[in-house]
């Protein structure tokens, strides 16, 4: 009896040897492509805004993603609250030829969420918009069983026509304990295998950041994550790509300090081993921010310019991978007034789009194109 | 990953069973029942457990609490259920302490690993060949040889690791979760109590 035990057991093992095949975690490199711009193109800069305000109802963390050749996909939350059972995330389109948003249709709510899912659901929140290999869109978003966003977790609907239709949600298993807590808030990189990783935070006990490596197949989304900080209060990661095997990553700073800095820690192997976590000269009011690799392979950012709070946004860019930066342009700068929660991202046409949280109330959105930024950039050299 | 597999309902109505057979018995509904008892309570769990009230069943809103309910927490009321179902014992007051110092120490590491306070990413060691693959391989095969009936729920968390029983590809969700950890923690806890309390207890009132 237990001879036959022992036998089976080995086989077991070797049964797992197979399978650990099948989990290899190895990563592939990444998919590098930045649009260059026309030589002759004049500079072109533009300011609207998303959603129109409507009074008690907030709107926040606004994501955005390349959709077409010349349409670029936003996604926010709007509700009476952060946090409050009424908020929905909404989806709209913009025509860079009409300069027009589509009406902003509403993709995901507490409701559907609950029934898609068959699960019990607070809220929802964080949105993170995302095209994959496939030419699918991804929407990933954040949901909460109770308590506050320490207690969320992580699902995905998906879009084959544009963002008009969406799969029904799936949830996501990330984490031993409770499935707590996965949240999202900056953009995921593409790789050059039809893969793709897309940066995570974890607020519950303790704050840190985490690289979700997502492996579409045939079979359903495979899905690994590893973490990039330990120490430190470092979450809502932004990932730059650097050459084939170089990542950065720069983190909001939610230390107990009156003057944070943003910070950074850097990988060579592809996120398998992080360097520790170092600040940088930015200057990071524990607030989310977002950055984007210009063509040139400049760093170009969108930051809360302040120790103290949210009221100045600023376009920043450095020309040393983030060693130093400087100011370009101060988007945003109204005393005790809300400008916060940017992201950013660069059409297939060439033009850089930027969306952020306008005094809690609506989701404004800026573009400009290379020869704008390249004007900017001159005047204060 | 899909969206639901059925495997994810068999902590759900495992517990759900537990409780209806609990709130039976306290109701003496068994001399009542007679032969009829155990197909009542299974019967009952089964409505309770997959049948929805508003929006969502029973079972879906445990699975709220968590999304995942580990190989080693669906052995552990299987074998339990089993046990007060049909009065036979499968695993002894040493066997539960076993498994319950295992899951503490397991998941003890795991958490606080995953939480940061180890610096090593136990967690995503979890989803290759790792040695967090062989442990519970080989104490499969140590427990087997000793003639432990534990053996085969690590032999359990082994096949359907394999087969892909749960949504999750991390060998850990298989061994543990938040539930299993605690209620480990408390059947550990009343042992100690206990073990405590009858130490303390003079020799006199025990002759007596």
């Amino acid at each position: 009896m237990t001879r036959n035990i022992t036998i089976l057991l080995t086989i077991f093992l070797t049964a797992f040897a197979w399978q650990s095949a099948r989990h290899d975690v190895t990563s592939p490199g990444l998919r590098i492509a930045a649009p260059s711009p026309p030589a002759d193109e004049k500079p072109f800069y533009a300011e609207d805004f998303i959603n129109q305000e409507v009074p008690g109802t907030i709107s926040h963390v606004s994501t955005l993603s390349p959709l077409g050749p010349k349409t670029m996909a936003c996604a926010w939350y709007s509700g009476s609250r952060e946090g409050a059972g009424d908020v929905a995330i909404y989806f709209s389109v913009f025509n860079e030829s009409k300069k027009a948003w589509s009406a902003p249709a509403v993709v995901m709510d507490r409701a559907r969420c609950s029934d898609e899912l068959h699960r019990y659901v607070k809220k929802v929140g964080n949105p993170l918009l995302m095209k994959d290999a496939d030419k699918r869109l991804r929407l990933f978003y954040s949901s909460v069983f109770g308590g506050g966003w320490s207690g969320s977790s992580l699902n995905y609907v998906i879009s084959e026509n544009g963002g008009q239709t969406w799969t029904k949600s799936r949830k996501i298993l990330l984490s031993p304990f409770f499935n707590l807590t996965n949240n999202v808030k900056n953009r995921g990189l593409l790789l050059d295998d039809g893969s793709f990783i897309v940066p995570v935070y974890h607020e519950f006990i303790r704050k840190f950041s985490q690289l979700l490596f997502v492996r579409p197949s045939q079979k359903g989304d495979r899905f690994t994550i590893s973490k990039i900080t330990t120490s430190g209060k470092a979450i809502q990661p932004v990932i730059l790509q650097g050459d084939q095997r170089t990542l950065t990553a720069f983190f909001r700073n939610m230390d107990d300090r009156n003057r944070k800095y943003i910070l950074r820690a850097d990988s060579a192997d592809f996120g398998r081993s992080w360097s520790a976590l170092s600040e940088t000269s930015l200057p990071n009011p524990n607030s989310g921010f977002d950055m984007i690799i210009t063509g040139d392979g400049s760093y170009l950012g969108v930051i809360n310019n302040s120790h103290v709070d949210r009221s100045n946004l600023s376009l920043v860019i450095s020309h040393d991978k983030g060693h130093t930066w400087r100011v370009l342009r101060t988007l945003e700068d109204q005393r005790h007034k809300e400008y916060s929660y940017p992201s950013i991202s660069q059409s297939r046409s060439g033009l850089y789009h930027i969306t952020y949280t306008y005094e809690r109330m609506k989701i404004k959105h800026i573009m400009f194109n290379a020869a704008w930024l390249a004007l900017e950039d001159g005047h204060d050299k | 990953m899909t969206n639901s597999l059925p495997s994810e309902y068999l902590f759900p109505f495992l517990f759900i069973t537990l409780a209806v057979l609990y709130c039976f018995r306290l109701a003496r509904a068994e001399r009542l029942l007679d032969r009829a008892f155990v197909p009542v309570v299974i019967s009952v769990s089964v409505v309770l457990s997959f049948v929805r009230f508003g929006s969502l069943s029973l079972s879906e809103y445990l699975l709220s609490l968590s999304p995942s309910y580990s190989i080693g927490l669906i052995s552990l009321a299987l074998i339990v259920l089993y046990e007060r179902l049909c009065g036979k014992k499968i695993l002894s007051r040493r066997d539960l302490l076993i498994f319950s110092v295992w899951n503490v120490i397991m998941s003890g590491l795991l958490f606080l690993s995953y939480l940061g306070f180890i610096d090593a990413d136990l967690y995503y060691q979890g989803y290759g060949f790792s040695v967090w693959l062989m442990v519970p391989a080989v104490s499969a095969i140590t427990l087997a040889l000793l003639r432990y009936p534990l053996a085969f729920i690590f032999a359990a968390y082994l096949v359907s690791y394999d087969i892909g029983l749960l949504h999750s590809e991390n060998i850990w969700d298989y061994m543990t979760d938040g539930i299993l950890f605690i209620l480990s923690l408390v059947i550990l806890s009343v042992y100690a109590v206990k073990l405590v309390l009858r130490t303390l207890r003079p020799e006199g009132n025990q002759a007596r």
